[in-house]
């Protein structure tokens, strides 16, 4: 069992193992290597197959979690040591604080909308874009405006009811579309429009800070689980909603796995 | 001057009317027939920002709004939101393959330039690069 620990708590060693076994994913030729998760990311926000499977929809956080489990085995391959860390932006909240030190994810864009010029991730040398809506082949990123804050996240992890009819951007009610962002007080949507660059972008997985803020989304997920239930009658909708991905549908393109299997990450993670 | 079919579907037939005088002399004399192109929305818009020229046309009946920055297209996606928390009233808003979580509310009121600060906040984004053809692929997020 893997714990997920806070970018902020890393050892030099694990800051080292976790930016080197994603350079190694990016690096792999063929398979599920780094540029499929991004390509997988872009296909799946939009409608396939008549389904809502990763955004606007109530699978926004299983299939999230199953596509973080999917990365984290990834990166295991090349290190098996290596869990995914997360990013608690309450906590940490400036351009310079964790994650975006020189020796993790390296710091902000130049100029505002410009390439990163520090860490392991600066430059198209070190780090190529090689799928993106942008021509840069440099990670850019250009951080400001309003994280949420604390006391957002409690609001939004105090409503007890998972999701609400339509099961869409629409929902006006539920903790689902707070969580995404579609209604206030927006967790995640806000947080990509923070870190700008890339992460603004369709083609957000670019940047590897996605998959500490995701797994912070995840943790946040966990946290609503444990104080209103891992139980199954806890996700909605149950069945027979066309469109969306029920209890018991799965989680495309992640074969055989439904939001079912997902709701207890106990077994196989936890977060520190 | 004569209104086709497609613009008393575009507008209705009063606001066709409005829309062909708001349009101008320049609309009326070019002799309008059934093969003349409908008049342009009045939020469509066509400029330079920041040094990327801009373009913006509005469908007002399917709601497939399409941009372009220095002609390349931007895939844009129209969504509902709610407009307040635990209301079930809601509002249009549009993202984009580069505004991908960053909704801008737009209508034909006090919210028609929605489009426009869109593809500004997209050029911003961009900065010295441009739109790939990946940036064009159409999401049907409804």
């Amino acid at each position: 069992m893997g714990t997920r620990k806070n970018a902020r708590d890393l050892t030099a060693t694990e800051k080292t193992a976790f930016v080197a076994a994603v350079k190694a994913l990016k690096a792999q030729a063929g398979g599920r290597n780094y540029d499929w998760f991004v390509s997988t990311h872009m296909q799946y926000f939009a409608v396939v197959n008549s389904h809502r499977y990763a955004h606007q929809s109530p699978s926004f956080l299983p299939w999230h979690r199953q596509y973080l489990i999917e990365f984290e085995n990834a990166l295991k391959v090349h290190n098996p040591a290596v869990d995914l860390p997360y990013w608690d932006w309450t906590v940490d909240r400036t351009t310079t604080s964790a994650p975006w030190t020189s020796d993790f994810l390296g710091g902000n864009g130049s100029g505002g909308n410009g390439p990163v010029t520090t860490g392991p991730f600066a430059g198209s040398a070190n780090w190529r874009i090689n799928v993106s809506s942008s021509t840069s082949t440099s990670l850019r990123r250009a951080m400001g405006g309003t994280l949420p804050s604390a006391a957002n996240v409690s609001t939004v992890l105090g409503v007890s009811t998972y999701d609400a009819s339509p099961w869409n951007s629409s929902s006006g009610s539920g903790m689902r579309n707070r969580m995404e962002g579609w209604v206030s007080p927006n967790i995640h949507n806000s947080v990509h429009v923070w870190v700008g660059g890339h992460m603004a972008l369709q083609d957000s997985p670019n940047d590897p800070v996605f998959w500490l803020h995701h797994a912070n989304i995840d943790r946040l997920w966990s946290q609503w689980q444990t104080r209103w239930g891992y139980d199954s009658t806890r996700y909605l909708p149950g069945s027979g909603t066309s469109g969306v991905v029920d209890l018991n549908e799965v989680l495309q393109p992640f074969t055989g796995v439904r939001p079912a299997d997902v709701l207890d990450h106990r077994p196989r993670y936890t977060y520190a | 001057m004569t209104l086709d079919r497609r613009d008393l579907l575009r507008y209705g037939a009063a606001s066709a009317a409005a829309a062909a005088t708001a349009a101008g002399a320049s609309y009326v004399t070019s002799g309008a027939t059934a093969a003349t192109p409908a008049p342009d929305d009045p939020r469509d818009f066509d400029q330079e920002y920041k040094g990327k020229k801009i373009k913006g046309v509005h469908d007002k009946g399917n709601k497939k709004h399409k941009v372009s920055i220095n002609g390349k297209k931007l895939g844009i996606m129209v969504l509902q939101v709610p407009v307040a928390e635990d209301s079930r009233e809601t509002m249009d808003v549009a993202i984009s393959a580069l505004t991908h979580y960053e909704p801008f509310p737009i209508d034909e009121r006090d919210k028609k330039d929605g489009l426009l600060k869109l593809a500004k906040k997209a050029v911003e984004t961009l900065g010295d690069a441009e739109l790939t053809d990946l940036a064009g692929d159409d999401h049907d997020h409804r």
